[in-house]
């Protein structure tokens, strides 16, 4: 080993004497060789001139030097290396090598001719081949690097010049000479770098020649002035790019002193920046747009991407100074009357300040090259001292004087901004996110506030809502004195109903107007027509005027509130009755003050992030807050309130009984009707504002909203239950009532002394019959349509059963006569068309059972044994009645002391036997 | 009440077998209705109305009896005091045609036997079902001494024309026996007269039916 390293350093000896001796006896000395990682290890902080001086000292540490990765890992640190580039290069070149091998196999098997010899001959030629192409590269490799080392010579003794304090000028300029061969080609060298293997360490070469003398030059020279670069390059534009390569190039310096070479790179590069700065700010002072401005800003891009340019323009900015040009934010609340903000003042700042963006926008695309981004940075900065501060001093004064207009000021001004940060127009090369980037930075300047303002919204939208029903209830309270309840007139209830509800419908869709009018849009309006100046009043007073945008549909909204609030009115005025329970007048505006609560606080769900959760959280405990009010303090206590009027009903204790029907009663169905036209409106009013805009998922079980909803509904129908079970009891009481005063006891059983005949003219149903019906109907027909129909059919099931109870009893205490059957069967035919009606299946068999035990009163005496045949039937009386109980009614008979004999006998048989 | 106005009140019953269309033709008759979906009746239903005959208002009282089997114990308390039948079968249905006979007895065992009676063969515009002959149905009336008419209670042809012809001659005879018997045989109350075929008949019937 030691042999075969002595040889190149003998072969270097003539060279440099001293130096290779010394290195020799070195060698010799360590006979234990240093490990090749150490070694490597040693290298990798070797200067590049001193890499090559150790490559000649023998072989192995040529091959070592020589290790292509060592080059890779120099181009790397440079960025200059692309793993991907060099695998495809190497494949290639392996492709074509593998295809000149075949050529060249071909060609030997031609040459050597046919048969096995030949082939194992080609194998073996394939192989040569292939060494011989590796040394082909190898032997580029070697020019290069001759070509390399020459350079590095001419380095080299520079290096010594400044260590021997020789005259750097001289030794400096015979560098650049060098470089100077091609001085233009240097300034792009190290975007020229390829990526190839086995080629690395020829690139680096390349990189290496035209950079390592400016690079070391400026380390070595003590001032700006001095180094070779700036004279070599007079053009600022080159000076920065040679400057930036350089900078990337001290990256691949590891060698000592890496450290100091840049650090006073860079302080020239400071230096550098600076003049360059200077220039720019002059040419901003003097408004050089395209001529200094641009110039310079290039430069300083190239140098370092030109942040400093862009503070230093963001800064300098005349937006940043004169800021109060845009407008006062306390004009918003001048002039404007209690609870109101008059937006257009903040609309103007908006639109003001949008407009000098938007100016700023094509300075910028002129100034800067498009791969730098000052607008958002730019944005950034009026987000924060221009925005933030006008939106903190209207919300603080707005605050403090009124919270409504504190609520609309916050949530208009918020649109506003939104609107703005649509209308500022991007850059040439902006990103295609740059609107939402935008956004985001107005929403910044204003989410601090968002969290007062949705508490305030809350306890506001509470605080009025309690107020609107604790008002009516004074109200109310004030009158009772005076109140007398009124019957509503029964036409057409469903109609006005379904028409309130469209009109409902109408109006919640309608979005609340918290701009007055579009400012952006109408400046949008104002290129198409200089003559309208943008102002919003004077659009609203033209509706004529084609308007870009549907939001600004100010006059119209008004006619359908107005129409809603007639109907609201005409409904009251036909539910007096009510009036004194709860208010369909009073629903509609909680509901009303609840949509525009909602809708301002929809607003900050395009917030985006946390805030925007919070806000359609805040949405959702605005609706639970109007079920609440709307449910327990409104509707629940109106129902405990009919309920209790339900309970205390008398029938007896009522003299009046000439309306059709039973006041407190009516007066419950009513009820129940408002109450389901609330939740329809609670319905659509939720499908409306919570779930078509978003603030809620509707099939999320878990949402108070849903829950709140749930319960509110619950509420009604619980209400409604316990209601309709007093007033099912109310409306028998009153069934007993006519049966018991209005049947005479000649109905069933005529005087026998008159005509046989006589009776039989008489054929309809009696009075009572009659009467009973028109009571039950007219009660059962009033929740059609208003409750639910499982809540329905189970109202009229129990009403039917407990009118058969009435019936039968009533029935026991009669004395029917064969010809007052006639009679009792047109009633009992009446009760079975009524109950018919209803479509309940078993309801009607009870009555059809009743049918048919009426027809027992029919039959003559003469034929006792047919009366005992039909109470014996059961099956007559679909099981509804057993024999027992037929006979119980038989024994009505008024005949029946004279029968009685004959049926029992016929029915059970024994009589027979006694006789 | 102002229809209470009349001069004759006549009693007359539908009856025939279950499902020959007895209640349409009554409800087809006084209000005018038809219901195709109608449940078979319980018991008996009544329904009145009136019509002209002779300058005279002549009140028909008509009682709508079930056709079903169970109701035969109560038919009795239906014939009594009936002055006309309309005996109703169904065109398309052979077997009710061939009942027609069993309702003729009972008509005879319990109703008096003056009782007016017609034939009506009902569902006449089911022509394509049809499985009785008109002119058997005609041959068989005249043998028993019945009217006979073929009726549609869905098209409503025939329906007030059947009514027409039984009450007009209802009318005929108790009109003529009154000219006969004068007034000293009847028991009407006040200035109407009713149902004198009934009374006088009473004892006839008795006797037909011991016989």
């Amino acid at each position: 080993m030691s042999n075969f390293k002595r040889a190149p350093v003998s072969g270097g000896l003539p060279r440099n004497h001293v130096l290779a001796s010394l290195r020799s006896t070195q060698l010799v000395d360590s006979k234990p060789l240093l490990p090749a990682e150490l070694i490597s290890t040693i290298l990798d902080f070797l200067p590049v001139a001193d890499l090559f001086r150790f490559a000649r000292t023998s072989r192995r540490m040529q091959e070592m030097v020589y290790d292509d990765t060592r080059w890779i890992q120099r181009l790397k640190s440079m960025g200059c290396w692309n793993e991907a580039e060099a695998r495809q290069r190497f494949e290639e070149s392996m492709r074509r090598k593998q295809e000149a091998q075949r050529a060249r196999e071909a060609e030997e098997a031609r040459r050597t001719g046919v048969g096995l010899n030949g082939s194992v001959n080609g194998i073996a030629g394939g192989g040569d081949g292939t060494r011989k192409t590796s040394s082909t590269l190898f032997d580029a490799g070697v020019e290069e690097e001759r070509h390399r080392r020459s350079l590095e010579r001419s380095g080299r003794p520079r290096n010594g010049t400044l260590q021997d304090g020789f005259d750097a000028m001289t030794l400096g300029s015979s560098d650049g000479d060098g470089a100077r061969q091609d001085p233009m080609q240097a300034l792009g060298v190290v975007k020229r770098a390829r990526s190839i293997r086995g080629y690395a360490r020829q690139e680096y070469g390349k990189i290496y020649g035209a950079l390592a003398p400016y690079y070391l030059d400026l380390a070595r020279s003590r001032s700006h002035t001095d180094p070779v670069l700036f004279q070599v390059y007079r053009d600022p534009e080159q000076q920065a790019r040679m400057l930036a390569q350089l900078k990337i190039f001290a990256k691949s310096d590891f060698a000592l002193g890496w450290h100091e070479r840049e650090e006073k790179l860079n302080s020239i590069m400071g230096v550098f920046e600076n003049a360059v700065l200077r220039e720019f700010e002059q040419g901003y002072e003097s408004k050089d747009v395209d001529g200094r401005m641009r110039r310079y800003a290039h430069i300083l891009v190239t140098l370092n991407g030109g942040a400093a340019a862009v503070d230093v323009f963001i800064h300098y900015h005349p937006l940043m100074l004169e800021k109060d040009k845009l407008g006062n934010p306390l004009d918003c609340l001048e002039g404007a009357s209690l609870g109101t903000v008059s937006l257009q003042h903040s609309e103007g700042f908006f639109r003001r300040l949008a407009g000098a963006i938007n100016e700023q926008v094509s300075v910028v695309d002129r100034v800067f090259p498009p791969s730098t981004d000052v607008i958002l940075p730019l944005l950034d900065r009026v987000g924060e001292d221009i925005i933030s501060e006008y939106v903190t001093a209207l919300f603080d004064e707005a605050h403090e004087r009124n919270i409504e207009s504190y609520l609309k000021a916050v949530s208009g001004v918020f649109e506003q901004s939104l609107q703005f940060a649509r209308s500022i127009e991007p850059t040439k090369d902006s990103a295609p996110d740059f609107t939402d980037e935008v956004t985001r930075i107005v929403a910044r300047s204003i989410e601090p506030h968002v969290d007062l303002y949705l508490q305030e919204e809350l306890d506001f939208f509470k605080r009025r809502s309690d107020a609107e029903v604790t008002q009516w209830e004074k109200r109310l309270f004030d009158e009772e004195a005076s109140t007398e309840s009124f019957f509503m007139s029964n036409v057409n209830r469903q109609a006005v109903k379904r028409d309130f509800l469209t009109s409902f419908k109408k109006v919640v869709m309608l979005p609340v107007n918290v701009l007055p009018a579009n400012p952006f849009a109408a400046a949008k309006a104002t290129v198409t027509q200089p003559a309208t100046n943008g102002s919003s009043l004077d659009i609203i007073s033209r509706p004529t005027t084609p308007l870009p945008t549907d939001r600004s549909v100010t006059p119209r909204p008004e006619a359908p509130t107005t129409e809603l609030a007639a109907k609201a009115a005409i409904m009251n005025s036909r539910l007096e009755g009510i009036r004194s329970l709860f208010s369909i007048e009073v629903a509609l505006n909680l509901i009303h003050t609840a949509k525009s609560s909602l809708e301002r606080v929809a607003n900050f769900v395009q917030l985006g992030g946390q805030s925007s959760e919070e806000a359609k959280e805040q949405c959702e405990a605005i609706f639970v807050q109007l079920l609440q009010v709307l449910g327990t303090r409104h509707i629940k206590t109106g129902f405990d309130k009919a309920v209790t009027h339900l309970s205390t009903y008398n029938p007896r204790e009522v003299g009046e009984h000439s309306q059709s029907g039973v006041e407190p009663l009516v007066t419950f169905l009513e009820l129940v009707n408002v109450g389901d036209l609330i939740q329809q409106m609670v319905d659509v009013f939720y499908m409306q504002e919570m779930v078509y805009a978003k603030l809620t998922d509707r099939d999320d079980f878990l949402s108070p909203a849903i829950k709140e909803k749930k319960r509110f509904e619950q509420m009604l129908d619980e209400r409604v239950a316990a209601g309709l079970n007093k007033g099912i009891d109310v409306l028998m009481d009153e069934v007993e009532y006519i049966c018991a005063t209005t049947q005479l006891p000649t109905d069933f059983n005529p005087s026998v002394s008159g005509d046989v005949f006589q009776q039989v003219v008489d054929i309809g149903p009696t009075s009572t019959a009659t009467r009973v019906v028109e009571v039950v109907s007219s009660h059962t027909s009033m929740l059609v349509g208003s409750t639910d129909k499982n809540v329905l059919d189970v109202f009229n099931q129990e009403v039917g059963l407990r009118l058969f109870t009435a019936l039968c009893k009533h029935l026991k205490r009669q004395r029917i006569s064969v010809d007052g059957a006639i009679k009792l069967i047109s009633d009992t035919n009446t009760y079975h068309a009524y109950i018919s009606t209803l479509r309940n299946k078993s309801l009607t068999q009870y009555f059809a059972a009743l049918r048919e035990l009426s027809q027992i009163y029919l039959i003559s005496a003469d034929h006792a044994k047919d009366i005992a045949t039909i109470i014996a039937d059961s099956d007559r009386y679909y099981g509804i009645f057993r024999a027992e109980e037929v006979y119980e009614f038989a024994e009505r008979r008024a005949d029946w002391f004279v029968v009685k004999r004959e049926v029992e006998r016929a029915m059970y048989g024994f009589g027979c036997c006694v006789m | 009440m102002a229809n209470d106005e009349y001069d004759f009140l006549f009693k007359v019953v539908l009856i025939g077998d279950s499902g020959v269309g007895k209640s349409n033709l009554l409800s087809r008759f006084t209000r005018n209705e038809f219901n195709l979906d109608s449940k078979s009746t319980i018991g008996v239903e009544f329904a009145t109305r009136s019509i002209q005959v002779d300058a005279k208002t002549i009140k028909a009282q008509i009682w709508d009896t079930a056709g079903q089997e169970r109701y035969r114990a109560i038919t009795s308390a239906y014939y009594r005091g009936a002055v006309g039948a309309l005996l109703v079968y169904d065109i398309s249905k052979h077997q009710t045609y061939e009942n027609v006979t069993r309702w003729l007895k009972e008509l005879r065992d319990h109703a008096d036997s003056n009782i007016v009676i017609m034939l009506v063969g009902n569902k006449s515009d089911l022509r394509h079902l049809r499985a009785v002959p008109t002119e058997e149905a005609k041959q068989f009336a005249s043998e028993n001494n019945l009217s006979f008419i073929e009726t549609s209670a869905l098209d409503a042809s025939n329906v007030e024309l059947a009514f027409q012809n039984i009450l007009t001659e209802i009318y005929r005879i108790v009109s003529s026996k009154a000219l006969d018997q004068g007034e000293a045989s009847q028991a009407p109350i006040g200035t109407r007269q009713t149902l004198q075929i009934s009374q006088s008949s009473d004892t006839e019937a008795k006797k037909s039916g011991c016989c």
